[in-house]
């Protein structure tokens, strides 16, 4: 087991240099000379020349890598262009709400997938199998944004003609500040970024149930005479679990991606949100920050998952 | 005596055409979600061709009496900030929407085949490619495509560049697992023992074998494209909205009018959504027919 660990943690590394390397020279083939910005217009060229020296832009490009590695590794991302601010502050500071949303998102999506699922394979090949995969393949096609503005245009009642929202439409509000509050406005952003997660662990545990249905032993629970729910629920989807498991894990990962637009449309204050405005703004300590961050989680949840399988299922072993 | 042959032959063509009528319709009933998926995917690609001869009203043309009107019977999806006809240029994004979905699925098959393959056929290759896919695997897609954006300047041509890039590294994951288990086949064996160089047993054996699976992979992601144009556009990287309306920028410019404007996102949206669905569906249903096996791995 821990060879395993070890040995799929080695393989992490490389993933996470290339993560590395893109975001270095997403900077350096960039269009535009970060010295010259600096220095304006109105510069001579000895003081254009002593920014590049103080930026370290005069030094051969892998010096520069060298020493950008380095700084990264010991968490130093800089500072933001715009604000003058430490970039790990900004970030910090962003990732309460990304986190918040995230685990709404998944906890919503679990609850309403996992059912649909079950009930299509049990059910398979029925009308409501047939509509369970429709709506499932609806909730891959829909783009989140649009699905966002429609619930805002509902619960804010305007569809109504009026305009005293229901459920709060935009914001976020501190879990310490007000429990309830905090939840209300988190309800629509999870409802709107969790439809493709929805649809996605809904493919997942259909299938994987259905496959667990033909086994000999459901067959032996049924002729055994156990009712039909405690066999999909015991005997079905307990064994079933794995596959299930594993895109609840790899869609968290794929939630920060949707995230960035979520975040945008209810005007949340989180990291997706952050990433936007800095690519706005051309501000690339904090995009540079926004890849390795998010790219290093995936990378970790990657890791989790795959090491949560082999200690859930002691067969796999790679 | 000749003249019977004759009529065999055409009875002979008569009866294969309509075995292949029977074997389609049989089809459609066996596969109705992806029959229906192609059905409205064939409607819109067509009025999106015929878009630009017939609809009612200019779709780039401004009339400032005439902004952010309702639907009526002149301007069926309402006006935009502009006073544009939503309609018109619902109907003519779809044009700009179907390119992109278009050239993405087909440039990221191309790659993914040609990567896949020499990944799955040349260790020393698949050490190094496989590294630098699962690295752009690992950053989130939108953010990637915003990223590359910031670095090749906003255009439309830019916008296919920077999705393919996004998406061949699915692509290539799948050419490369249906390459692995290719290379063990008996015919590729056969043909070494013929003489065949690398080359040859790639081009001919190999690669031929991949397009079940890469063509199922190309609905996807040809859906996904789309969907990440509108992204894209929706967070102001796609592609400039100044003579090109795709359903991702009439979105994305009527967002601000959300409260009193809702029809210049909504209608957008909807067909959007219904051209993504429809071509999912079709996915599902080619998948089920070309690769059943693939069913467990997406």
């Amino acid at each position: 087991m821990l060879a395993y660990i070890i040995r799929r943690l080695l393989t992490t590394i490389p993933v996470l240099v290339v993560v590395g390397l893109f975001t270095f020279f997403l900077l350096r083939l960039t269009p535009g000379d970060p010295a010259a910005v600096i220095a304006g217009n109105e510069a001579t060229h000895e003081e254009y020349l002593e920014i590049r020296e103080r930026l370290g832009l005069d030094a051969p490009l892998y010096v520069q890598l060298g020493k950008w590695a380095g700084r990264i590794v010991q968490g130093d991302f800089g500072t933001s262009i715009r604000s003058g601010k430490p970039v790990f502050d900004l970030v910090r500071g962003r990732i309460g709400p990304s986190v918040s949303l995230t685990i709404a998102t998944e906890l919503v999506a679990v609850l309403v997938a996992i059912p649909l699922g079950v009930l299509a394979a049990w059910k398979a090949n029925s009308l409501i199998d047939r509509s369970v995969m429709v709506f499932a393949a609806v909730g891959f096609s829909v783009p989140i944004f649009w699905l966002g503005f429609i619930m805002i245009w509902v619960f804010g009642l305007w569809a109504f003609g009026l305009d005293n929202p229901i459920l709060p439409v935009a914001g976020y509000v501190k879990i310490g500040d007000d429990l309830w509050e905090y939840v209300r406005h988190l309800i629509l952003p999870a409802f709107s970024l969790g439809l493709v997660v929805i649809a996605l662990i809904a493919r997942m545990t259909r299938a994987s149930v259905l496959e667990v249905l033909k086994e000999d032993y459901v067959r032996t629970a049924r002729a055994k005479g156990i009712a039909e729910p405690a066999i999909l629920i015991r005997h079905a989807l307990r064994n079933a679990s794995l596959p299930i498991l594993t895109v609840v894990g790899l869609s968290l990962a794929g939630l920060l991606s949707g995230a960035v637009v979520t975040e945008s449309v209810f005007a949340i204050p989180g990291l997706g949100r952050l990433a936007v405005e800095a690519i706005a703004t051309r501000d690339y300590p904090i995009i540079q920050a926004m890849i390795i961050l998010i790219g290093g989680f995936y990378v970790f949840i990657n890791l989790a998952v795959d090491i949560l399988y082999a200690f859930l299922d002691p067969r796999i072993r790679y | 005596m000749a003249q019977a042959a004759g009529e065999t032959l055409a009875q002979e063509r008569l009866s294969i055409a309509a075995r292949v009528m029977k074997s389609s319709l049989d089809l459609a009933g066996r596969e109705p979600t992806m029959t229906a998926g192609l059905l409205v995917l064939f409607a819109l690609v067509t009025v999106s061709l015929v878009a630009p001869f017939v609809v009612p009203n200019e779709p780039t043309k401004i009339n400032m009496d005439a902004r952010l009107e309702g639907p009526s019977a002149s301007y069926w999806f309402g006006t935009d900030a502009f006073g544009r006809d939503v309609f018109s240029r619902t109907m003519s994004g779809g044009r700009i929407s179907l390119l992109v979905a278009a050239s993405v699925a087909v440039l990221a098959m191309a790659f993914g085949a040609t990567f896949g393959a020499l990944s799955g056929y040349f260790r020393k290759v698949d050490a190094v490619l496989m590294r630098v896919m699962d690295g752009l695997m690992a950053i989130p897609t939108v953010l990637l495509a915003i990223a590359l954006m910031v670095i090749l300047g906003a255009s439309l041509q830019n916008v296919i560049i920077a999705i393919v890039i996004v998406d061949t590294p699915r692509m290539t994951r799948v050419a490369r697992a249906s390459v692995l288990s290719l290379r063990e086949q008996p015919f590729v064996d056969a043909a070494r023992a013929l003489g065949a160089g690398n080359g040859r047993i790639l081009l001919r054996h190999v690669i031929p074998n991949l397009m079940a699976p890469l063509i199922v992979m190309g609905t996807y992601v040809a859906a996904s494209a789309m969907l990440t144009e509108a992204y894209l556009s929706f967070l102001g990287a796609g592609i400039p909205a100044v003579d090109n309306p795709s359903w991702g920028n009439i979105m994305a410019e009527g967002r601000g009018f959300i409260h009193k404007a809702m029809w210049v996102i909504f209608f957008p949206g909807l067909v959007l959504a219904i051209t993504v669905t429809s071509i999912n569906l079709a996915g599902d249903g080619l998948r089920d027919i070309l690769d059943p096996k693939l069913a467990h791995r997406i």
